[in-house]
């Protein structure tokens, strides 16, 4: 009862055939009237759907589009969820965004809140990328003793030592790593970094507040006074590979070392006991110290592994810059090390110095008078504080920060 | 892996994404309010649909326009099932009310028809209901193959079929509303 060439009568009508096609359906027509019957039946129906849609569409097509509003409100969504990863301290993802946050800016106050801003978002970034860069030194261990049957845990780090990296290093690391949800990260074909839920926040106001719920709050630097402490009791990083896309990967490069297959699938992780931050304000406000206190994490890996292999391959991975690579390759007490990256880009002085008797890091911004942040590790603690002295000319910012520093001495 | 190979070779000028967004914002905000009929909601969809492109290797796309296209109408779907159910769940049983405020009985009967066309269009299958949308918007039969990935030797017959549907939906709605 078909005919073949009714087939074509939509093609027909919505103008889809070829010039032969269309001469030949033409041709058809004339002859068959069931053809005829179709057509004109077809004819009507998708004049119908244009109209019934163009009465529901007409109301649309007048809407005037506001692009600019649009992107405005898509870039600020942009910004917080690149934000809220932040917060999520994953593997090596929380890299400082705003490397050219100083050429952007224009009043002074800006700059400062960008300065500030920046320093704690690099804080976070280091515990990040540290806990990342532990692992890698992990895997650089020649041999670790086991101590369970299915973990071996090991070590406290009571060292840190300044891996130095440069914008361009970032950069890559950037491009190569891909975005996923907050909180866990897919990296790419490789593998699986995430956190352990259950990580609780305490704010505490006052002195009193964090001494009632059983917490040791740090003295504060004379003539200042707390303003605010909060408490975060803990996670873990955790990281599973998948060896055999990672070794496909590593083939493709070039790369002559392999993962062994036994580490499939299998978790390792590095716990950050609690981290501390406490604010003090002086007494006329004009200047702030803030201290950051955090346990030095303990790092988990698979018992049965051969550490010699992995530290190899793990080096040879093409993520990690050559000179990054070659740098946690240099670092000799690596079992007690903590390998810290830091960004060189010109704009920010580093210089080590001893802090309390122990190497420490001092960091400057060198359009920022008045700011400055000290960096040391003791007793398994990493010790973290930063000066905002709102542009004070001709501040010793280093000396200062040392003599606070002696507070928390032990 | 793919974001290695394509990390070493940069392209001279790769479009940024807000160059995608500028260049295609109107035509899916347009595209989802038909479907929705609600402006500040449209623009809603419109933005989480840019949100998913975002988040694909959109750059390894071909037709950028076409992906966004269809993202856009399942979004907007996805969107309407959801307002349904919420409504159902409320209790409150009321449609999303027409945006403009009917003045006359004709006007009246107007939005009446565009509601029918809105519900028959929502009864459809998700492909059906793509082919109407998208050969509305002008897109071409190769077109339409490749974003709905069908067969392109079948599209005008799958096309035929779901205007017949379409019509009888939308015959079916008007028949329970007198």
């Amino acid at each position: 009862m078909t005919c073949p060439q009714e087939m074509r009568i939509e093609a027909y009508l919505d103008n889809e055939l070829s010039r032969e096609e269309r001469k030949e359906l033409a041709r058809h027509l004339e002859t068959c009237s069931h053809c005829q019957r179709s057509l004109a039946e077809a004819k009507r129906l998708s004049e119908w759907v244009e109209e019934a849609l163009g009465e529901s569409i007409a109301e649309a097509e007048r809407y005037e589009v506001d692009v600019n509003a649009a992107w405005s409100r898509m870039e600020a969504t942009l910004a917080t969820r690149e934000q809220g990863r932040e917060e999520e301290v994953a593997l090596v993802t929380q890299l400082p965004t705003n490397a050219h946050a100083n050429e952007t800016m224009t009043t002074e106050q800006e700059m400062e809140g960008r300065w500030t801003k920046m320093m704690k978002r690099n804080w976070r970034w280091l515990a990040g990328t540290a806990a990342a860069a532990v692992m890698i030194s992990t895997f650089t261990i020649p041999q670790v003793q086991a101590a369970a049957s299915d973990l071996l845990s090991i070590f406290r780090v009571d060292k840190i030592e300044m891996v130095k990296l440069t914008e361009q290093d970032l950069r890559d690391l950037e491009n190569w790593i891909s975005t996923g949800s907050p909180g866990k990260q897919e990296i790419k074909g490789l593998g699986t970094a995430w956190i352990d839920e259950g990580r609780s926040d305490n704010y505490f106001e006052t002195q009193q507040a964090a001494e009632q719920a059983g917490y040791h709050v740090p003295s504060a630097p004379n003539g200042y006074a707390l303003d605010g402490i909060s408490i975060h009791d803990g996670f873990t990083l955790n990281l599973k590979l998948d060896t055999e896309k990672s070794n496909k990967l590593l083939k493709q490069f070039g790369a002559d070392v392999q993962f062994d297959p036994k580490l499939n699938q299998k978790q390792f992780s590095v716990t950050f006991p609690q981290d501390l931050h406490a604010g003090f304000n002086s007494a006329d406000s004009t200047r702030r110290v803030d201290l950051d206190i955090v346990d030095a994490p303990q790092i988990h890996v698979p018992a049965d592994v051969d550490l010699d292999q992995l530290r190899n391959t793990v080096l040879k991975l093409p993520f990690l810059p050559e000179q990054v690579a070659q740098q946690l390759a240099n670092i000799e007490d690596w079992q007690t090390t903590m390998p810290v990256p830091y960004v060189a880009n010109g704009r920010d002085s580093f210089e080590e110095v001893q802090v309390n008797g122990v190497e420490g890091l001092f960091v400057e911004a060198k359009q920022q008078p008045g700011h400055g942040m000290l960096m040391w590790q003791e007793e398994g603690k990493l010790y973290r504080l930063e000066l905002n002295a709102h542009h004070e000319q001709n501040l010793d910012t280093q000396q200062l920060l040392l003599s606070f520093a002696k507070l928390y001495d032990r | 892996m793919e974001g290695i190979a394509t990390m070493s070779e940069h392209p001279v000028t790769p479009p940024t994404f807000q160059h995608v967004f500028r260049a295609y914002y109107p035509q899916v905000v347009r595209q989802v309010l038909r479907i929705l009929g609600d402006a500040a909601a449209a623009e809603d969809v419109a933005q989480d649909v840019f949100l998913q492109l975002y988040d694909q290797e959109w750059r390894t796309i071909d037709n950028v326009g076409g992906w966004l296209h269809q993202a856009s109408i399942y979004a907007a779907y996805k969107y309407v099932r959801s307002e349904r159910r919420r409504s159902s769940r409320d209790e409150r049983g009321a449609e999303p009310g027409p945006s403009v405020e009917p003045s006359t009985e004709e006007r009246w009967l107007q939005q009446e028809e565009i509601t029918a066309v809105r519900e028959a269009l929502t009864d459809l299958g998700e492909r059906d209901r793509a082919l109407l949308l998208l050969k509305y918007a002008g897109y071409g039969y190769r077109e339409l193959a490749e974003i709905t990935q069908v067969e392109s030797g079948s599209v005008g017959t799958l096309l035929a079929r779901a205007r017949k549907k379409f019509r009888d939906l939308y015959q079916r709605r008007r028949g329970m509303e007198s």
